[in-house]
């Protein structure tokens, strides 16, 4: 009996009130008192560390009786709010007959709203615009629905004005959600097809799977199917988030929950997979599975040579909970042993870094980040070069990623921001105005353009009210060179670089300059030296120290001149002996501060 | 067993410009309570060194203290401990608090070494110094404690102070020796946190010499202490043969020792320990027969590998390459690359820094330290 049933998510920008209307749905159903909700927003840190779970589980069932009488199961699907995260979004949303489009009064549509809001038309779902913040002083809600209706192209007539913060129409919400969300279609007399949208590792209960069931049934005891990988378990328990894990006897068809099943490895649990019935299996799966690849690529290395085994250990652990990254090991001439990572986008990498760092105590050093190069070579075999250092001397043709980016600005600003779209190698693809002072332009650029200072760059030309977001094109022919870095001489592998060849002169030599700041004086002179091929384009010298001795040790007190040193050795830890120079971890990321 | 005792005064007439360390301006009445309580110290502290074979008493300006108080400190000293014969016998003056009668005084007691806080023969740095004395107090000072009969004298000098020129340094130098000293200390002056020196450096009033001046002036201290017969045997220390500091040596060389006084650090069976900074609160632990000590700490094994790369680059004869197979330590490898490229050598067993390596002998310390993975 689906006819009850209601699958919807939110799609809102950062800061827009997602997940303070998210508490305040689950407030009004009674899925929380308003007591717990803050005993679990303050518990839900150490709750997340111990089960992987927070109050925004992915997933919430909520329980509602509507104004026709009728109770309803309303299934509050969760999606991860950033660009590098798009894949996952769309499997949200596919799990979903509907969606919320929540648009602040004041700052109105965002481009990262746009996105998603554009991949749930695709997915046909009826979206409900909810304009939020309608308290504030500011809000322009006509502007906005006008906004929404030549943006997304959706009718905005009926939008819900509303406030998270002040429970402002939360009932008019659940209303819609009743009234316009269509109920799940499915059939649970067929077998079983049901869509992983998330899954996550728990120290208890090995992984534990969301899904959407699409078809069929499922209960403790199902052997089940991952159709993409191909491996088979039998299912220990089913249930759903109310936002507490409560186990159900079964999951059928349209309803949303969780399945565990013994499964050791996230990885196997792929997101987008089917899971179906091994003896009576689906006759085809659920579409738009896709093995996402990671975009961009970089080099973690311990600069404590013996904590190498302790990285790849903390790597092991977080591929558990996090399957969209990849890595493998690496060895770099300057830098010894490490791993090559790569990560579905920039924010992502900072995250997985971050953790390795405080979770695992670790001291890394990250060389920049780079797309991934395809590389043709004369006998017309290709190669896909994640690492500049490893680019071929010799080729036939070198090609690079290109991402459709969208951008959203107030007419104001427009000028700096065709600049800077224009100084990145973009082509201008659309232009267009979205109500009277806002601009959506569409630019092809290159993803190694956008990846190091454009996002930074496009917020403060624009005051921080752009907003950006991207799509992957696919690859083309450009001309790229190497870009060597050598430091006495001798080529430092993980400073190397590729860049268009108009940019190679003034980059090397901006480049050169910004390593002499970087790199501390020494116990030796420091040549730098840029060079496309065997051709140097810049010199930089870092005198040695002349002169660093403590020379009074007082009566006795070894202990204070002890300390001493290892204040000044401490200074030291984060830096990297590159031969006989030490680098500190900026030298690495020194090319990213280069205009 | 410790055989070295460090007694420290922390009174002086004035503070210095540059002087961080711990000191408060003398009282009478003050002095006489600290003597009181030292000699309390003094009593407690007996059974960790019974036998001394060093006494060094330091501040401060000790010198500043009244006859009975210096009286009842000695005999409080030989009460409790036996000090053998031939023991050095240090104690810290300042040109200005010697007289015919003090030098007298202190031969009676036994003092056997006289270091004089010279610091400089230019009336102009010593000013900048705030020192007390003039230069020509000085020479008064050095002629005073040689005639009285204390062959064995230091004399402290600074380079580096504002204004110094290698002129003047070269002339500090020339007049140091020709007071016939057997020891010479010669330290870069270094502006340490909180000192006054170092709020008018900061505030642009004083400017300290720069980098390749004070470069020259230590080389210049090296070759003219060396032409004039003097050994280089620690950084910043200076002795003809057979008048190196027995004291100090032993702080270099890692020895056990115990220390009374505010702010005085003792290390005893693997543990350094250093008394309250408080003056108040010193007299008053001790009236209870307390030990004043506030900080006591076990080294651990990477922190007797530390102390022990440092204090024996300290010494110019260098780290004894036999201990440190004691230590487990494979220092031979890790220095490697610092020899090649003559930072360090060996010599007679032991690993010392080159000449060039002095200059930067910090940043070869913890080179090697990072090589030793401590």
């Amino acid at each position: 009996m689906t006819k009850n049933i209601r699958n919807f998510s939110i799609i809102a920008h950062i800061d827009h009130g997602k997940s303070t209307l998210a508490d305040r749905l689950l407030e009004y159903t009674g899925a929380l008192s308003k007591r717990e909700m803050q005993a679990q927003v303050l518990d839900s840190m150490d709750l997340e560390r111990e089960r992987g779970i927070t109050i925004k589980a992915h997933a919430v069932r909520l329980a509602y009786r509507a104004d026709d009488g009728n109770d309803y199961v309303l299934n509050l699907i969760d999606t991860p709010g950033h660009v590098d995260f798009s894949y996952e979004v769309s499997r949200s949303l596919a799990s979903c007959e509907g969606a919320l489009l929540i648009v602040d009064a004041s700052q109105g549509v965002e481009a990262q709203t746009l996105a998603n809001a554009y991949l749930a038309v695709e997915h046909n779902l009826e979206m409900i615009p909810v304009i939020n913040k309608i308290d504030l002083p500011s809000a322009d809600p006509e502007r906005v629905k006008e906004q929404i209706e030549d943006a997304v192209g959706i009718d905005s007539t009926d939008a819900i004005l509303a406030s998270a913060k002040e429970g402002i129409g939360t009932k008019e919400i659940l209303e819609a959600i009743v009234k316009k969300v269509p109920p799940p279609p499915g059939d649970e007399h067929k077998p079983l097809k049901a869509l992983i949208f998330d899954s996550w590792f728990d120290n208890y209960q090995g992984v534990i799977v969301l899904v959407r069931v699409f078809d069929g049934r499922v209960r403790a005891g199902s052997r089940i199917l991952l159709m993409a990988i191909g491996t088979s378990f039998e299912v220990l328990q089913v249930g759903i988030f109310s936002p507490k894990m409560t186990p159900v006897e079964e999951l059928a068809a349209g309803e949303v929950g969780y399945i565990i099943a013994s499964i050791k490895n996230v990885a196997d649990t792929k997101i987008g997979d089917t899971i179906t019935d091994v003896n009576k299996p689906a006759a085809e799966p659920c579409p738009g599975y896709k093995d996402i690849k990671p975009m961009v690529f970089c080099g973690f290395y311990p600069t404590i040579t013996h904590q190498y085994e302790n990285l790849r250990d903390a790597l092991n652990k977080l591929r558990l909970n996090d399957s969209s990254f990849t890595f493998e090991p690496e060895t770099s001439l300057a830098l010894g042993f490490g791993f090559r990572c790569g990560f579905l986008g920039l924010l992502h990498m900072e995250i997985i870094q971050e953790r390795l760092e405080r979770e695992f105590d670790l001291s890394l050093l990250s060389t920049a980040p780079t797309v991934v190069y395809r590389v043709t070579l004369q006998d017309g075999s290709v190669e896909y070069v994640e690492n500049p250092a490893s680019l071929p001397e010799q080729y036939e043709m070198i090609e690079e990623p290109f991402v459709l980016t969208t951008i959203f600005v107030p007419k104001d600003f427009i000028g700096p921001i065709l600049d800077l779209c224009q100084e990145k190698r973009g082509t201008q693809k659309s232009f267009h105005f979205i109500g009277k002072d806002r601009i959506k332009v569409e630019y092809e650029l290159p993803l190694n353009e956008i990846l190091w200072d454009f996002y930074d760059k496009l917020k403060s030309f624009s005051k921080g009210y752009a907003s950006m977001d991207y799509d992957f094109l696919g690859y083309r022919e450009s001309d790229l060179v190497k870009l060597n870095i050598m430091l006495n001489s001798e080529v430092v592998d993980a400073l190397s670089l590729i860049v268009h060849k108009d940019k190679a002169y003034y980059k090397g030599r901006q480049l050169a300059e910004k390593l002499r700041e970087i790199i501390p004086r020494q116990m030796y002179e420091v040549a730098i030296q840029a060079a496309i091929g065997n051709k140097v384009i810049a010199r930089e010298t870092v005198k040695a120290i002349r002169k660093d001795v403590l020379a009074k040790c007082y009566g006795g007190d070894i202990t204070r001149k002890r300390k001493l040193l290892e204040k000044q050795k401490e200074g030291k830890k984060r830096m990297k002996q590159v031969g006989r120079v030490e680098l500190p971890q900026e030298a690495f990321l020194a090319v990213l501060k280069v205009k | 067993m410790a055989e070295f005792l460090y007694v420290h005064i922390p009174f002086c007439i004035r503070k210095c410009s540059y002087c961080d360390f711990l000191s408060f301006p003398y009282d009478h009445d003050l002095a006489q309570r600290y003597t009181n309580a030292l000699c309390r110290e003094l009593e407690l502290k007996k059974t960790f060194a019974p036998h001394l074979k060093t006494i060094y008493i330091g501040g401060g300006t000790p010198a500043i203290l009244p006859e009975t108080c210096l009286k009842q400190i000695f005999s409080a000293i030989r009460k409790q401990y036996i000090v053998s014969p031939e023991a050095e016998v240090t104690m810290e003056t300042n040109p200005g608090t010697v007289t015919g009668e003090k030098a007298n005084l202190l031969l009676s007691l036994g003092v056997n070494r006289v270091s004089l806080g010279v610091q400089s023969f230019s009336d102009t740095e010593l000013k900048i110094l705030e020192r007390v004395h003039t230069s020509s107090e000085a020479f008064r000072s050095a002629e005073i404690l040689l005639m009285a009969g204390i062959k064995n004298l230091s004399l402290d000098l600074m380079y580096g102070i504002p204004g110094q020129t290698i002129g003047t340094w070269k002339d500090s130098l020339h007049r140091a020796i020709s007071l016939f000293p057997r020891h010479i200390s010669a330290y870069e002056l270094t502006p340490e946190k909180g000192t006054r020196l170092t709020r008018l450096r900061d505030a642009g009033v004083l400017v300290m010499p720069d980098e390749e001046e004070i470069l020259r002036m230590s080389s210049l201290a090296l070759d003219i202490l060396a032409e004039a017969g003097f050994e280089h045997y620690e950084i910043s220390n200076y002795a003809l043969s057979g008048y190196r500091c027995i004291h100090n040596t032993n702080y270099w060389g890692r020895g056990e020792y115990i220390a009374v006084g505010t702010g005085a650090h003792s290390f005893l069976d693997g543990c350094r320990t250093r008394n309250t900074n408080s003056l108040s609160d010193y007299i008053g632990k001790l009236d209870n027969l307390i030990i004043p000590e506030i900080d006591s700490a076990r080294l651990s094994t990477a922190d007797r590998v530390r102390e022990f790369i440092m204090l024996g680059f300290r010494q110019r004869e260098g780290i004894p390459l036999n201990d440190a197979d004691d230590l487990n330590l494979d220092i031979t490898t890790a220095a490697q690359q610092l020899i090649e490229d003559e930072f360090t050598e060996i010599i007679n067993n032991r690993l010392r820094l080159t000449r060039k390596g002095l200059a930067v002998a910090n940043t070869v310390i913890i080179r090697l330290l990072q090589n030793l993975e401590v």
